[in-house]
């Protein structure tokens, strides 16, 4: 899973932006800024762990958060999967 | 200056070390949210508030966060524009370089969430002058303002706005300002080198290090809207990008605009507090600053009209095309009030100071 490098972002604790030349950009608040900066670095299971342990939070509740979010960024182009489905364990 | 003390604090934040932090009164907060407004300073200020450096209560800290988001969703729709004109440049054959906001922003600024812009500039060479003017124009964007004369473009204009079919804007530049040292500074001189970086996949042109610090120079001392971003992007740049600035100062005394490049590096020590020594501003408090420059620095300083900033070009073009120069602003610029006389009148004023 990477970020497809078309994409055009910035980001900010909690807060994030992406764009590209051929549409408006859509924002995204919460820890979606931080599932973003891992994205490139770690897959699915991975960005999970860290954020419930960062968080304290429950790993389920994380994890549903997680796909959604990436596959909203895999529908919109935003990121590069291989391996779209969802976490099974 | 003038500036509050939260925003000047915000602003040399990360460049030197930083003092108590301070704090800001209520009474002052709209117009402090007004000016980072204005400044597109949200990412320094949050910043600072987070790091400490400024603290404001929660209502405000809150307004300064959302202001800083707003500003980061103009930055990717600029930077998104750029790679689109990227793209029609690079189809044209067209020689440019991207500069100011983006190239600085990600080049010089260890963190470019902080470091804000709102529009594209990109300069042309000269030589490629007509052939991006006729792809934009292909590709359906419109120039807000025609040339003001034939050939004004090629022999003394800054350059061109131009408006894209969805209404996104393009600074053009043909030259760094105009008046006295847009056109003492040929254009070409910023093309001999170049660094790049890569936005939405793309690999893009911009300035290379002397040449971004000769352009924040130019901004910071000449440009319409200079406050404290203008000072920092100088002061980025000789602190913490550590460019080349002897060669920026090189370039500069070679073809007579060294005064631009002294005013802009004192200017943002004045402006940022700043007490740090550089090399950079010693070269700069021991350069002489000639009465032509420094009554033609003074006139942008001002701000005054164009008519005015365009006349300071009037010596440097004397025996280079000054009448012809005169003629046209005053009889096709439509920009200010300056009668054929008048401009008469201020070409034999302006060949009489260069005889003195």
């Amino acid at each position: 899973m990477r970020r497809d490098p078309a994409a055009i972002w910035r980001a900010a604790p909690g807060y994030l932006v992406l764009g590209r030349p051929d549409r408006p950009p859509i924002t995204v608040s919460g820890p979606g800024a931080e599932v973003w900066l891992l994205t490139d670095a770690l897959d699915r299971r991975s960005i999970v762990d860290v954020l419930a342990a960062r968080y304290d939070a429950d790993r389920e509740v994380v994890r549903a958060d997680v796909d959604a979010l990436l596959d909203r960024l895999v529908d919109d182009g935003f990121v590069l999967d291989d391996t779209v489905s969802a976490i099974d364990g | 200056m003038g500036e509050h003390p939260a925003l000047v604090a915000a602003a040399r934040h990360g460049l030197v070390a930083d003092i108590a932090p301070v704090v800001v009164d209520a009474a002052d907060t709209d117009e402090l949210l007004r000016v980072a407004r204005i400044d597109r300073l949200g990412g320094l200020v949050a910043t600072a508030l987070i790091d400490g450096v400024v603290e404001m209560n929660e209502e405000t800290t809150a307004q300064v966060v959302e202001l800083w988001h707003e500003q980061l969703v103009t930055v990717v729709v600029a930077e998104s524009l750029a790679v689109r004109v990227a793209a029609l440049f690079d189809r044209a054959g067209v020689s440019w370089r991207l500069t100011k906001g983006s190239a600085v922003a990600r080049l010089d600024y260890p963190d470019p969430n902080v470091r804000l812009f709102g529009d594209v500039d990109v300069i042309v060479h000269p030589g490629s002058w007509t052939r991006a003017l006729d792809a934009l124009g292909a590709a359906g964007w419109t120039r807000e303002a025609p040339e003001i004369g034939p050939g004004f473009d090629r022999s003394f204009g800054k350059g061109a706005t131009l408006t894209a079919p969805d209404g996104a804007e393009l600074d053009l530049h043909r030259r760094l300002a105009i008046g006295r040292f847009g056109v003492r500074l040929p254009t070409e001189a910023l093309f001999t080198d170049l660094d790049v970086v890569t936005v939405g996949g793309r690999v893009i042109p911009t300035l290379d290090g002397p040449g971004r610090l000769l352009h924040a120079c130019y901004h910071a001392a000449l440009g319409g809207f200079r406050h404290l971003r203008a000072h920092r992007d100088v002061a980025q740049l000789l602190l913490v990008s550590e460019v080349d600035w002897a060669a920026t100062a090189h370039m500069a005394t070679r073809h007579g605009v060294q005064a631009v490049v002294a005013r802009a590096v004192l200017d943002a020590w004045d402006a940022l507090d700043l007490t740090v020594d550089h090399p950079a501003r010693a070269w700069a408090a021991g350069t002489r600053i000639g009465r032509g420059d420094a009554r033609a620095l003074r006139v942008f300083a001002e701000e005054r009209s164009f008519s005015q900033q365009a006349l300071t070009a009037v010596t440097p073009l004397v025996g280079h095309g000054a009448l012809r120069y005169l003629w046209t602003l005053s009889t096709q610029g439509g920009r200010g009030p300056l009668r054929p006389s008048a401009a008469l009148g201020r070409a034999r004023r302006a060949v009489g100071d260069l005889r003195r």
